[in-house]
């Protein structure tokens, strides 16, 4: 098994909330394949539930701090789902409301190719401070996809 | 005919396959399928105790306005 496929295997694993070992059968796939599956798990999981919209919708009514709070506390991880649907403008606001200990756990959630926008939005002290508590590997490729982008 | 061995991968995950997927045994696939479909419903049982959740926190009158979002 090449580290790619490995890795490959980790991330499908995380995408569904399993144990990596559980898909140990998909290391002899190709890691092209693996990454298609997770592909596909993401539109699922993410574009098929249509409720993410409408939480979306709603976050922009309460007051910044209160939506900020209950984020945290009643969506907790599902925040990560929800990000790449709200208006950067919003996400930021409330993203700086929040410790930067729960956007480390929302950077390992995040899908970079959705939330870049919102990612790069954050002011820089707080977005370096969430990456380097997460070592996030989503906001590590967002990172690297944006360097490449850019030179 | 030959039952088709992808059908449930397929119905998860969508249509067409990535290649390579044949080559996984009848309970690698149904394991690959349900893993998917596991994540699903627990998603949306997820989803579903956080907006009550989210919603008991709100003051009635913001509460109301949320609701009415179709």
């Amino acid at each position: 098994m090449t580290l790619e496929g490995h890795a490959e295997v980790l991330e499908l694993a995380r995408l569904l909330d399993a144990e990596p070992e559980r898909f140990a059968y998909l290391e002899g796939v190709s890691p092209d394949a693996v990454r298609e599956l997770s592909k596909r798990a993401t539109v699922v999981l993410y574009d098929r539930d249509r409720r993410f919209g409408r939480i979306a919708l709603a976050s922009r009514i309460p007051p910044a701090q209160l939506t900020a709070w209950i984020a945290q506390h009643a969506f907790g991880r599902l925040c990560a789902r929800i990000t790449a649907l709200m208006d950067t403008d919003r996400a930021v606001a409330l993203a700086t409301r929040m410790p930067t200990t729960f956007l480390a756990d929302l950077a390992v959630q995040l899908d970079p190719r959705r939330a870049r926008d919102i990612i790069f939005a954050l002011p820089r002290k707080q977005r370096n401070r969430a990456t380097s508590c997460a070592h996030g590997p989503s906001l590590a490729a967002a990172s690297r996809s944006r360097s490449s982008a850019s030179s | 005919m030959a039952p088709d061995r992808l059908h449930a991968v397929r119905a998860q995950y969508g249509d067409p396959l990535p290649e390579g997927l044949d080559a996984l045994s009848e309970d690698e696939l149904a394991d690959l399928a349900s893993a998917l479909a596991e994540a699903r419903e627990e998603q949306s049982v997820a989803v579903d105790a956080a907006i009550d959740q989210a919603l008991s926190h709100l003051p009635w009158l913001v509460r109301r306005p949320v609701r009415m979002i179709p």
